[in-house]
């Protein structure tokens, strides 16, 4: 079962189209929204999260219309968002803002409330910096308080926009780790522009450019895109979409492989550029 | 969907446990803020300006109470604009929009969340009354004077919330409290303004105001002035109705808010007619009898032969009273103790601000009391106001009613016919008394017995001026505090100041400073003079029974006005201030004396020697 369906989805911000008619459905797990900047991902999380409607198209999230004021408010009352900028009260503690976010999502019951911000502060390792002022936190803690307060009352449907960026190696490690086990059982929906972590999350990308989804699939499938279009060679191939030196020495290149060229297996960045690009060379031609 | 998620949507928060969560949230954040904390130490302060020098009168004091919560006030409007405010200016309305909670809740909580500011209102005025507490007070509060100054912080708290609301800018909390407070000052001008007048309708119009003071410039009693506190309360409650509705309706749901607005305006306005409606023909006599006919009214008791009649509210004042004259006349000898003394209550005559006395009943009043000062009062009246003072000026009222009594022992003019000399007297005094003079002050005194009359009489010289200085000074420890510290700040006699690395000599003197000593009903009857008044504080540190002793017998010779004061100094072991000469002659060679000062002072008065 799908818990979220966007169905032709149009969004205008006066003659600009930032969707042009996207089309996809997620269910349990996450889903994976990949795109350059512009592509119009924040602008369909935010039509998720219910910040805004589209200007035509169907949404149904949680088997709910959000168009509707009462449907709109069960499906708030489920859904944890992380905003690609969540703004942050900076003489707030880190505990005090994820806190004032709690009682937003009704969590009355003091003890109980605090409990449930321990546990999420705990589960992004912001524990120890609880009590300090968000001002004087990183901002790779602050990414960490942003999704520490998506996490509240473990949402059915979690929608965070590039939670890793700005995160270094280890935090994303850490990151992948939580959501592997969020996903278990809820709908994830995130945007990034790391290909890693879609291969190494989501069971569902979805590659969106210019308002509309390019491709939906798996990352296996999406670096399938690259097959036969990824190639080694010693010296720089000219006719290559891609071309650049690895770590061993050798040009790894993306494009239309010439006849004898020693082809290798294709990764989720592969497949993302492929894809990104054979619209460029359309283009150009 | 899980069966978790389906239960957490089955089971409803109601919004106003969410709201009430928020409010603690915002509440707590608020009480917190460095700025309210600077308002209630303000509002402290301003308290305490308003009435450290007074004792405490709760029905005068409870309009002090809500006016000095203004600056706390002020603050709260700048604390619940940033709150209000934070969401928009840090960028949190896209995530806490996608909350259950909604914008509309939010705004409430930031509403609810005033209770708190209010909170602290209440105990910072709780902080005043325990201030004012301490010190016995007399009357009793006005719940509308005193509800006014919380009822305020909630109003300028919710039109914080109201800027916030509708345009989220730091820089406008601050604006709104000093146009407010612009509003406020112009609305109160007319208390100033109309000094004295019975203008029913402009009088009324600084009730528009947050808060209205009896007075800006002078004391006007409470008792004569008819605030319609009650109103104005509703007035005020009706306004942070309106407001709050106000920062309510951006958030929609404004049908619902009609009738929130609708009952909020209804009070106001009606508020408004009530406090703008002048007082009653029958409420202004009223008050007019209860100024001309004070004795009908008052309370009496007589202590030791002396009568002190007060309003009922200020009977408990009457011991304040007593203490200082029963001190003085502790020490007159008993056979010379002043008969039928009465010490009396009464309201002023002028005043700096509207009260609600008919101009014709005042102006009646004041032909009266100018009449009384000429002729005088019998028996003898002191006659004594609505204020008292505290601490370090308690000893002033204190020696200002000793000193009275111990004029009326050794005989010293009580009103201003006595100061008409008869020929027999004016050749009395042409004799030795001038001669005792110095120089100066002998050719102005000739010039007020050629008229046969003064607007003062003067005990330069005079032994009995310095027994009843003394006889007042050791009236109470108050009064014994009062006259050392008046003594130590005021030298008298030849000093010297330093003028672009010259130094230069003068005469501080004679006269004793009126103020803060002398009180007003005895301004214009006798002037004391420094050398007596140093005398009197330098008795101070002998036993009080020999002194008295030293008086006792001689102390039909003291009442003598021939009697000069070097006459009695030897028997009170008091060594002789030096002469201007030899004051001059201690000089450093280097001061530079003029003329002025070896003639004692440039200070002319043409006070003849009191008789």
């Amino acid at each position: 079962m799908s818990n979220v369906t966007v169905e032709r989805v149009v969004k205008r911000y006066g003659s600009t189209k930032a969707l042009n008619g996207v089309s996809f459905e997620a269910g349990s797990g996450i889903t994976g929204l990949l795109g350059p900047n512009g592509a119009g991902k924040t602008t369909l999380l935010r039509i998720l999260a219910t910040v805004m409607a589209p200007t035509s198209g169907e949404v149904a999230i949680l088997g709910r219309n959000p168009a509707s004021p009462r449907d709109r408010l069960e499906i708030r009352r489920c859904l944890g968002y992380m905003p690609q900028e969540p703004g942050f009260h900076r003489n707030f503690t880190a505990f005090e803002f994820v806190d004032y976010v709690a009682i937003l999502k009704e969590m009355t019951n003091r003890r109980v409330r605090h409990a449930e911000v321990m546990r999420v502060m705990q589960s992004v390792g912001l524990r120890d910096v609880e009590g300090r002022k968000i001002k004087a936190l990183s901002g790779g803690m602050r990414r960490r308080v942003a999704l520490a307060q998506a996490l509240l009352g473990s949402p059915e449907l979690l929608i965070l926009d590039e939670p890793t960026a700005g995160l270094d190696p280890e935090q994303r490690l850490r990151f992948r780790e939580t959501m592997s086990h969020l996903s278990e059982d809820r709908s994830i929906v995130l945007s990034t522009h790391q290909t890693e972590d879609v291969a190494a999350l989501c069971p569902r990308v979805i590659v969106m450019n210019h308002g509309t989804a390019l491709f939906s699939g798996t990352p296996r499938e999406l670096a399938d895109v690259a097959r036969g279009a990824v190639w080694l060679s010693a010296e720089r191939a000219s006719e290559a979409y891609l071309s650049y030196r690895t770590g061993e020495g050798h040009y790894r290149n993306i494009g239309r492989a010439p006849a004898n060229a020693e082809l290798v297996d294709p990764t989720v960045e592969d497949g993302y550029l492929m894809l990104l690009g054979d619209e460029a060379f359309v283009e150009a031609a | 969907m899980s069966v978790a998620a389906l239960d957490r949507i089955a089971v409803r928060v109601p919004g106003w446990a969410v709201a009430v969560q928020l409010a603690r949230h915002e509440g707590l954040r608020m009480v917190r803020h460095p700025i309210l904390w600077v308002g209630g130490l303000l509002s402290l302060a301003l308290f305490g300006l308003l009435t450290w020098q007074s004792a405490p009168v709760l029905h005068r004091d409870d309009v002090n109470v809500a006016g000095a919560l203004l600056p706390f006030a002020a603050a709260t409007l700048i604390v619940a604009n940033l709150a209000a405010s934070r969401a928009a200016r840090n960028g949190t309305d896209e995530l806490y929009n996608t909350a259950p909670a909604s914008r509309a809740l939010r705004t409430l909580s930031q509403l609810l969340a005033l209770a708190f500011p209010v909170g602290v209102s209440l105990t910072v005025a709780g902080a005043m009354f325990v201030y004012m507490f301490i010190d016995a007070p007399v009357g009793t509060p006005r719940f509308a004077e005193l509800a006014a100054g919380p009822v305020s912080v909630a109003l300028l708290g919710a039109a914080g919330v109201t800027v916030g609301q509708w345009k989220p800018h730091p820089g406008l909390g601050p604006m709104a409290v000093v146009v407010i407070m612009a509003f406020e000052i112009l609305l109160i001008q007319p208390v100033i303004g109309l000094a004295g007048t019975n203008a029913e309708f402009t009088q009324r119009i600084p009730w528009f105001a947050l808060w209205i003071p009896l007075s800006l410039t002078s004391e006007v009693p409470s008792e004569i002035v008819i605030r319609p506190g009650g109103w104005h309360l509703l007035y005020l409650v009706g306004l942070a109705v309106v407001v709050a509705a106000v920062a309510l309706a951006r958030d929609g749901h404004r049908a619902r808010l009609v009738p929130l607005l609708v009952a909020g305006a209804a009070a106001a306005v009606l508020g408004s007619i009530g406090q703008l409606t002048p007082a009653s023909s029958a409420q202004r006599a009223a008050l007019a009898s209860l100024m001309v006919d004070p004795e009908h009214y008052q309370v009496c008791e007589v202590r030791l032969g002396v009568t002190y009649c007060a309003y009922p509210a200020y009977a408990p004042w009457i011991d304040r009273w007593a203490a200082p004259i029963e001190g003085a006349l502790a020490r007159i000898p008993p056979n010379s103790r002043p008969q039928r003394l009465v010490v009396r209550q009464r309201f002023g005559s002028y005043f700096e601000g509207p009260v609600d006395i008919p101009q014709s009943t005042i102006r009646e009043l004041e032909r009266d009391r100018r009449r009384e000062e000429r002729l005088g009062a019998w028996p003898p009246t002191f006659w004594t106001g609505t204020s008292w003072g505290r601490g370090e000026t308690e000893g002033e009222y204190e020696v200002g009613l000793a000193l009275w009594a111990a004029m009326e022992a050794v005989e010293l003019p009580s009103n201003r016919r006595e100061l008409v000399l008869t020929d027999a007297e004016t050749e009395v005094i042409r004799g030795e008394m001038l001669q005792a003079l110095p120089a100066k002050q002998r050719v102005q005194a000739e010039k007020g017995l050629r008229r046969g009359r003064s607007y003062y009489c003067t005990t330069l010289g005079q032994a009995r001026g310095l027994a009843a200085l003394w006889i007042a000074a050791q009236s109470t420890p108050e009064t014994r505090g009062t006259v050392r510290r008046v003594a130590s700040d005021t030298p008298f006699g030849v000093n010297f100041y330093e003028h672009e690395g010259q130094r230069f000599a003068y005469y501080e003197g004679p006269f004793m400073p009126l103020y803060p000593l002398v009180p007003p009903p005895m301004w214009d009857r006798v002037q004391f003079v420094d050398s007596e008044f140093h005398y009197a504080a330098s008795l101070l540190d002998r036993p009080a029974d020999e002194v008295a002793e030293v008086f006792a017998q001689r102390w039909d010779d003291v009442l003598q006005p021939t009697t000069s004061t070097a006459h009695v100094l030897d028997d009170l072991g008091l060594t002789p201030h030096p002469t201007i000469e030899d004051q001059v002659a201690a000089l450093p060679d280097d001061v530079k004396v003029d003329r002025g000062t070896l003639r004692g002072g440039t200070t002319i008065s043409d006070s003849i020697p009191c008789f």
